[in-house]
């Protein structure tokens, strides 16, 4: 039943924006007011800024005489008027936790990729030799070279072997699919130029 | 009498699948009270009859043999009810193949028989009122899931992108997941260069123990780390790719814009091409390409729209509902794209969606909500802002600035017109020359290039995003070493008073010629980098060189402002505490300029540029610089870059915004031609299974008509291609007996022509559409595409007094519009 896939997967997704969002409590460092003032020293050639910084203020207290005051031990009036001071929320976990996960996914890609590229040519080799023959026999006995059987036929080998041919069928149409695009793309140019 | 109802209610449903393909029976089957009066015609099945219409009691009491009540009470409902073994269809009847028009009237049909169906099942008890609730729903579920992935997306590229820019400049090592910005979040310092902290290790000091700061050596191990970090990425993606998913590449608007029309491209939004395009959106913009991540974020939300929809059986199997849900992935893309949801809502309304009812308005509006909702509790910026360019300055603007503006509409318009021709005729022999055979080598040349020649200028080494950001901010007390901000005149007393409004300085002299460099070089190199084979968009590039013309020209008229501060035309630009013009706003305008120019956009446009910068009283400017971007980019070339994409590659989209202004009629499109074979036919009761798959055999016709008979070529229905040879097929795998010489009936009667012992019929009317839409062959062309666009027809047939004459399919009313432009009719991608 359709409907009741969508609902499970439905579920599935609300634990996990759940489990997402529940982290997002805001550990030490996250928060910063950083101040940035010009430098003390009136010396306008040398055109120094200072940026002040101060990690557990409130929203608040972010204002120059909550963060760079303190800091300073004599300060003229007019200083405080010309520092920008902005307060600024972070999440480190979700970075952390996000920039692993692309760095994951990109070496394993890029390991499957390496895998197709160099080691998948040679296996296949061998694997065509006796498919060839196989082929042969198949297609004198079907004689058919509408698409519709072709389905048909893989999802009755499907039914009646284990997992591991199921997975490596999939990944051949997939591989077959690819081809395909890669063909329109590469060779034939009849698609996003 | 529930009792009574029960058998014809299961019966209906066994027939569920089935029961969506009869789509001309819909009406009739509602019309005649549910047809309950079909399963046995006792006593109550006659009293329950009788209640609801007088006239058929007589009708109701006479024992009817099954076909005669299938006649006498309802048309189509024989299909779904009178169902001898076999006649479930098989899978796959009704679906589309790759490369093919969807039947728009058909697939709403379709679904609005399967929406009756379970509205009639909801009184049926709890369990299917929840059902029912569910289907009901489900549009509005599955447009939430596809914001929340859409979002999650986003936040992922966007903090993934400004960790793999920064690499190409150091590391922190000891968070590495951190960029340069929140490697040195909390580190107090007081600097005259760039925000350094120890934290941040460049590679130079990480590789060689350079002390000075500005030795040759440092300037040139980074240098050459920039390049090699520029090609690897380059290299990385361009494979990725080329081995996994080749649709990933480009932009994927136009060809979105495509699907969106009704065209199925079988694997464009599929999983693969998911990942390949997020993973590789951020190689490519980490590697300095001149391309931005906004038009694949479309793609990347597409793709989640249509992997949902998968899970909603109500919108995956039908092509035209799905296209609802896509249509609100392309508005939640470009919201999280830009961090403006009514801003992506008006684009898939204006530039992307074919078929917009409000439904899908609504719709887009809340998936792009859901979208920006994400995104900003992901927070990827660390701005609490959805954007890395919001500003907030809220300086004024004067009537006199018009002046100045339309200039930048106008450049902005001209630069359009003339990227697309080039980056079109680029790609045109790309298309057609030895260039295409190079498509790895040209990324690798594209990548070598930028890097080499960016890295000089400042302006260009910095990421596009960021160098935006910086255009469109005003000085302020940050900015005491950007050269942009080089004023002679520092004497700021408050923050609230910006810097400007003084004459300039050395510095600002020494950024504009940079900055005209880097104007010069994006605007080239962007060209040639706009469809090369990895992910990539057009917005960021196009908005940087906007937005480095705009501050160039705000500069300009800021100088002359301060220069002749008195003279009447100048008089009211400088306000009392000094600020004469703000270059950051014409940087901003600047941005929609070149970007409207490109895109052609203009209401989405304006849209996104102010919910892009917090700007909102700046509506009126960007209208009128958008306007006259348009209309100068117009007066070039009348396409933008995507219809101008959509029209390189042959795509068969029929623009909805072009006026056919021929007088051809219908008769001069027809096939077949006067000099053809005549049309292919079906008769509707005489052809045999071996005719039909001889037929199938020797004609590729999408599809045939079905008629009377050979003699009076009488209409009876349509049948496509694909339905003809699943349903044959199946008849011949499941049905007993069938052999080459059965008949094959579309008919309701079929006893007539049966000899007694002879094969069994195979009956196919199920899948027979009895409703195609006709016309004569005198309509003129006008009306035939008005009714193509407006009704998203695959085919119309044509009659002449009555009898069937030709067939005109939207492929023919491609090739004929593109006949009489004088373009070449072969080159549109259909099959």
């Amino acid at each position: 039943m359709d409907w009741k896939k969508g609902f499970s997967y439905t579920f599935l997704i609300f634990v996990g924006v759940l489990c997402t969002t529940i982290p997002t409590v805001t550990a030490q460092g996250d928060i910063r007011c950083k101040c940035v003032c010009p430098d003390r020293s009136e010396n306008t050639t040398t055109n120094k800024q200072n940026v002040y910084h101060n990690v557990d203020a409130n929203p608040e207290e972010c204002t120059c005489e909550y963060v760079v005051k303190p800091t300073i031990k004599e300060i003229d009036a007019g200083f405080c008027f010309r520092c920008d001071c902005k307060y600024q929320r972070r999440n480190t976990t979700t970075i952390k936790v996000l920039v692993v996960l692309i760095i994951v996914a990109l070496s394993l890609l890029v390991i499957y990729m390496l895998f197709l590229l160099l080691l998948d040519p040679l296996m296949n080799r061998r694997k065509r030799l006796y498919q060839q023959h196989k082929n042969e026999v198949v297609n004198i006995s079907l004689d058919d070279q509408d698409e519709i059987t072709t389905p048909r036929q893989s999802r009755d080998r499907i039914g009646s072997k284990t997992i591991v041919t199921r997975v490596r069928d999939t990944q051949e149409r997939w591989k077959g699919t690819v081809q395909e695009q890669r063909k329109n793309i590469f060779d034939k140019h009849t698609m996003l130029n | 009498m529930a009792e009574m109802e029960m058998p014809s209610i299961s019966s209906v449903s066994s027939g569920l699948d089935t029961a969506a393909l009869v789509s001309e029976d819909g009406p009739h089957d509602v019309s005649t009270g549910r047809g309950h009066a079909l399963d046995s015609p006792d006593m109550d099945v006659q009293a329950h009859v009788t209640s609801i219409d007088g006239a058929h009691v007589n009708a109701g009491r006479n024992k009817m043999t099954s076909r005669h009540r299938g006649q006498w009470s309802v048309r189509g409902s024989t299909n779904l009810l009178d169902s001898s073994g076999g006649d479930d269809l098989p899978p796959g009847v009704g679906q589309y193949d790759d490369f093919h028009t969807i039947d728009w009237q058909r697939d709403i049909t379709r679904d609005r028989l399967r929406h009756r169906n379970i509205e009639k099942k909801k009184q049926e008890g709890f369990l299917d009122k929840i059902k029912g609730a569910y289907d009901a729903g489900s549009g509005w579920l599955c447009v939430f899931l596809v914001g929340i992935a859409a979002g999650t997306f986003a936040g992922i590229i966007d903090i993934g992108t400004t960790w793999m820019s920064d690499l190409r400049n150091g590391i922190c090592l000891e968070e590495f997941w951190f960029n340069r910005e929140q490697c040195c979040w909390a580190a107090n310092s007081s600097t005259d260069g760039d925000e350094a902290c120890d934290r941040w290790r460049t590679w130079a000091e990480l590789f060689g123990d350079f002390a000075p700061n500005y030795n040759p050596g440092v300037y040139i191990l980074t240098y050459i780390m920039y390049v090699i970090w520029s090609m690897v990425f380059a290299t990385l993606a361009v494979m990725l790719v080329r081995v996994f998913a080749p649709y990933a590449c480009g932009s994927g608007i136009p060809e979105i814009k495509t699907i969106l029309s009704g065209f199925i491209i079988r694997g464009y939004l599929g999983k693969w091409t998911l990942i390949i395009k997020s993973v590789c959106m951020m190689l490519a913009v980490s590697a300095g390409l001149s391309l931005g991540k906004e038009g694949p974020l479309v793609h990347v939300a597409s793709c989640c729209g249509n992997i949902f929809s998968y899970m909603f059986p109500k919108y995956g199997k039908n092509e035209a509902k799905k296209r609802e849900i896509l249509s609100a992935a392309s508005a939640a893309g470009v919201s999280v794209a830009f961090g403006a949801p009514i801003g992506g809502v008006l684009f898939s309304l204006e530039e992307v969606s074919y078929y917009f009812p409000l439904k899908t308005l609504w719709r887009s509006f809340f998936c792009a909500l859901v979208a920006a909702f994400v995104l900003r509790s992901i927070n990827p910026f660390g701005n609490d802002h959805l954007v890395m360019f919001y500003v907030e300055y809220n300086t004024p603007w004067h009537i006199v600035e018009l002046i100045p503006f339309i200039l930048i509409g106008a450049l902005g318009g001209l630069f359009g017109a003339l990227f697309v021709k080039a980056n079109v005729w680029w790609c045109r022999k790309r298309k057609t020359t030895k260039l295409g055979q190079w498509p790895i080598t040209e990324v690798l040349v594209v990548t070598l290039v930028t890097a080499v020649f960016a890295f000089p200028n400042k302006y260009t080494r910095m990421n596009t995003s960021e160098l935006i950001r910086m255009l469109v901010q005003q000085c302020g007390v940050e900015d005491f070493n950007n050269d942009l901000c080089d004023y002679t005149d520092q004497s700021v007393l408050n923050v609230s008073d910006n810097l400007g409004g003084a004459v300039a300085g050395a510095g600002i002299t020494r950024a504009l010629w940079m900055l005209a460099l880097a104007l010069v070089f994006k605007a080239i190199i962007t060209i040639f980098t706009f469809g090369i084979k990895v992910p990539a968009g057009l917005f960021i590039p196009s908005m940087a060189v906007g937005a480095i013309m705009g501050r160039i020209i705000g500069i300009g008229m800021e100088q002359l402002a301060v220069r002749w501060r008195d003279a009447p035309i100048f008089s009211d630009l400088c306000t009392v505490n000094g600020q004469c013009v703000n270059p950051a706003m014409y940087a901003m305008i600047g941005a929609a300029a070149a970007l409207g120019g490109v895109t052609r956009m203009t209401v989405s446009l304006v849209v996104i540029m102010f919910e892009l910068t917090g700007g909102l009283q700046y509506i009126v400017p960007l209208m009128v610089t958008v306007m006259t971007s348009k209309w100068v980019g117009d007066a070039f070339i009348k396409q933008g870059i995507y219809d101008a994409h959509i029209q390189l590659n042959g795509y068969p989209f029929l623009d909805s915004k072009l006026e056919f202004e021929h007088t051809t009629i219908a008769a001069d499109v027809m096939r077949p031609r006067r000099s053809d074979p005549p049309l292919s036919v079906i008769t509707q009761d005489t052809f045999t299974v071996d005719d039909v798959e001889t037929l199938l055999r020797e004609c590729d016709h999408n599809g045939f008509p079905v008629v009377v008979s050979n003699e009076s070529p009488y209409l009876v229905g349509f049948v496509n291609r694909k339905d003809l040879t699943l349903a044959i097929n199946n008849a011949i795998n499941t049905q007993d007996g069938v052999v080459a010489a059965s008949v094959v009936y579309f008919t309701q009667h079929y006893t007539e022509n049966v000899v007694v012992g002879g094969p069994p019929p195979v009956k196919l009317r199920k899948i027979l559409d009895l409703a195609p839409i006709t016309i004569t062959d005198q309509t003129p062309m006008e009306t035939v595409v008005d009714m193509y666009r407006k009704l998203g027809l695959r085919q119309t047939l044509v009659t002449h007094n009555g009898k069937l004459l030709g067939i005109i399919t939207k492929k023919d009313v491609l090739r004929h519009i593109l006949q009489l432009e004088n373009q070449d009719p072969a080159s549109i991608l259909f099959n």
